[in-house]
């Protein structure tokens, strides 16, 4: 038994445990800040865990878990997109009195099922990686019991997420019915030596599972509750929805489509090019009209998951490892966006657009930051976006997919239009030059993904070759 | 296995119960009328269990389902001091059209897909005696790590219902 191939899910699962516990029994006079760094302790030694586990494909559980390139390069993209996420969330928990170890607890195990979601090899553990990502998820946005936005979110996402689950269900068990297995491999084997034609229940199973992941990704027509789940959620739990949890859902859709039904190629990727097309379009118009900056970002968000798809859609080769630059890029740029949100919410106590006002001669810091990733975003050089962009289009291109790809330019002029908005607003919009002072871990989480967002653009060479070890 | 006309008739009866009960779970006006037909359809689904010679998750699906799950949503009843008894009055559905619509086209598009392909049916020849024993043999080999995660999943569910559920002192 390959155990040890497990051993940074078991060292997240012990320290969400021991979170728990301290905070049961340790009353100190900062508990966000200890509960926060021993998550952010255990988040980091399960990364130095990684030494000890082989780089080729090994499996373990009877080939439930596979530990091969493709999991290795998500479960360390997720390791330190929570340890960013809880650096934010221990200045901004500190008015939750209570409950903060659950909180801390309830983060690790949504870091917890996006890495076992990376490493998923069978329809189960896709399954139970998924609600493990949903569950405290649903818990976290109605974290904030007294207001009554919180609450509404919270049990929007809910109502819609446990529909979603079933229709995925459902989806895999008429796979199941199909082939008989539940193991991602073995049922494709068990197609390609039933000939390849696909029947109608395989149809309807393909796009009942792209309508279960599709909710998780907020993807259109599957998106109605993202900007009010975003919106009502705390902020530290919104970052989480945008980065961990919608990432965690294309993992999945790209473990169960690449792995066990690469012979449906032709029909799935149909599914997704409608999706991609409606999310680009929808997500894009929609976020013009918007003054709230999470919605904003939660239109965005819909908007960049449907570019993602794009690479879905083409799915070859070139797309399949542009597809992980642009990953890379969209968390920094994302994380980075939103703890400005989350720092200019606290000081001035609102989310609106109109909030940011003469940001950037209150606090240039944060003006300069939020306009690089406001640009990231857009897509423009020198910054990340922009690479995520090339890349996934130049595939496309080549991949036959040119309409997909002038459909994304175009939304990304439009974009243009409200991502400007905020920069506007920080820079030529008199505010009321009411001062946002920068915690210090906030400052270290923006610096470090605004540096990323610059780097990846100048050294791009360094991680296309992450991204290319980790499909090939 | 050759199917009897026993099974199939057992078959129809078990599943015309079911679907008129879950029906009545949705309709009902009063939420202890729903509990109760939630309970008729539960016991349906045992039934369904046992037609597939699958005695064991039978029994475990009344134990479970109709013994705990059913009691506790009766408890949750009693202990949140909800309007047990009476009728909720309910707003008019605009979306009522929408909702029978798309459900039909969901049923129709689904139930052809399922009536026309040809899925692979395996013949058993001698159904095992007792399935307890293989299930956990299933349980504990194949499916140990789902199993695992199971328990984690319902820990953070359970943590999370006390984070929701617990009343705040100002």
């Amino acid at each position: 038994m390959n155990l040890n191939l497990l051993l940074p899910e078991i060292i997240v699962f012990s320290f969400s445990l021991m979170v728990l516990f301290v905070s049961l029994f340790w009353n100190n006079r900062k508990p966000s800040l200890t509960l926060g760094l021993m998550s952010i302790a255990g988040l980091l030694l399960a990364i130095g865990a990684f030494v000890v586990i082989p780089r080729v494909g090994a499996t373990a559980f009877g080939g439930m878990f596979v530990a091969d390139g493709f999991s290795l390069f998500f479960r360390v993209l997720f390791l330190n997109l929570a340890a960013m996420i809880v650096l934010l969330a221990i200045d901004f928990m500190r008015e939750f009195q209570r409950h903060l170890g659950e909180f801390y607890f309830l983060l690790l195990i949504v870091a917890l099922g996006a890495m076992l979601m990376s490493s998923a090899n069978d329809l189960i553990m896709i399954f139970l990686a998924l609600e493990l990502l949903s569950l405290p998820s649903y818990i976290l946005v109605g974290f904030a019991k007294r207001d009554p936005r919180s609450n509404e979110a919270a049990l929007k996402y809910f109502l819609l997420g446990v529909l979603a689950s079933a229709m995925l269900l459902y989806g895999m068990s008429l796979i199941f019915g199909l082939t008989g297995s539940t193991g991602l491999v073995d049922i494709a084997s068990k197609f390609e030596a039933s000939g390849g034609s696909a029947g109608p229940a395989l149809l309807v199973a393909i796009i009942m599972i792209i309508a279960g992941f599709g909710f998780k990704i907020a993807a259109v027509p599957f998106h109605f509750w993202s900007p009010d789940t975003y919106e009502g959620a705390p902020t530290s739990v919104t970052v989480l929805l945008a980065t961990l949890s919608m990432i965690g859902g294309f993992v999945g859709l790209y473990r169960l489509f690449f792995i066990a039904l690469p012979d449906y190629l032709d029909i799935w990727t149909k599914v997704i090019f409608i999706l991609a097309f409606l999310s680009m379009t929808m997500g894009s118009l929609i976020a013009m009209s918007q003054d709230n900056l999470k919605r904003l970002l939660a239109y965005s968000g819909i908007a960049h998951g449907g570019y993602i798809l794009i690479a879905f859609s083409v799915a070859t080769f070139d797309s399949q490892w542009s597809v992980l630059v642009y990953f890379l890029a969209y968390i920094f740029m994302t994380v980075g966006a939103f703890a400005v949100a989350m720092v200019v919410e606290r000081a001035r106590g609102s989310s609106e657009i109109s909030a940011l006002g003469g940001l950037g001669y209150s606090n240039p810091f944060l003006g300069v930051t939020m306009t690089i990733f406001m640009m990231s975003l857009v897509g423009l050089p020198p910054f990340a976006g922009f690479i995520g962009k090339l890349y996934v289009f130049k595939s496309a291109v080549e991949g036959g997919a040119l309409f997909l790809v002038l459909v994304a330019i175009v939304t990304s002029v439009i974009s243009l239009y409200f991502y400007l908005k905020v920069v506007r607003q920080i820079y030529f919009v008199k505010g009321d030059g009411e001062a946002v002072p920068t915690p210090n871990l906030s400052f270290a989480v923006i610096a470090l993904c605004a540096i990323y967002t610059i780097l990846i653009c100048l050294y791009p060479v360094f991680f296309t070759r992450i991204a290319l070890a980790a499909i090939s | 296995m050759e199917i009897s006309t026993v099974q199939l008739v057992a078959f129809g009866i078990v599943t015309a119960i079911m679907l008129i009960s879950a029906l009545l779970v949705v309709t009902a006006r009063n939420i202890v009328h729903a509990v109760f037909f939630l309970i008729v359809t539960l016991f349906c689904v045992a039934g369904y269990f046992i037609l597939l010679l699958a005695d064991f998750l039978a029994a475990v699906q009344i134990l479970i389902y109709v013994g705990a799950v059913v009691v506790l949503i009766v408890f949750g009843l009693i202990l949140t001091r909800a309007r047990v008894g009476q009728a909720i009055p309910m707003e008019e559905v605009r979306q009522r059209l929408w909702a029978v619509l798309v459900s039909l086209v969901f049923f129709g598009g689904a139930s052809y897909a399922l009536l026309n392909e040809k899925w692979p049916v395996v013949s058993v020849e001698k159904m095992e005696v007792t399935t307890t024993s293989k299930i956990a043999d299933t349980l504990f080999n194949t499916y140990v790590l789902p199993f695992q995660v199971t328990s984690v999943l319902l820990l953070a569910g359970l943590i999370g219902a006390i984070v929701l559920a617990m009343r705040e002192e100002k």
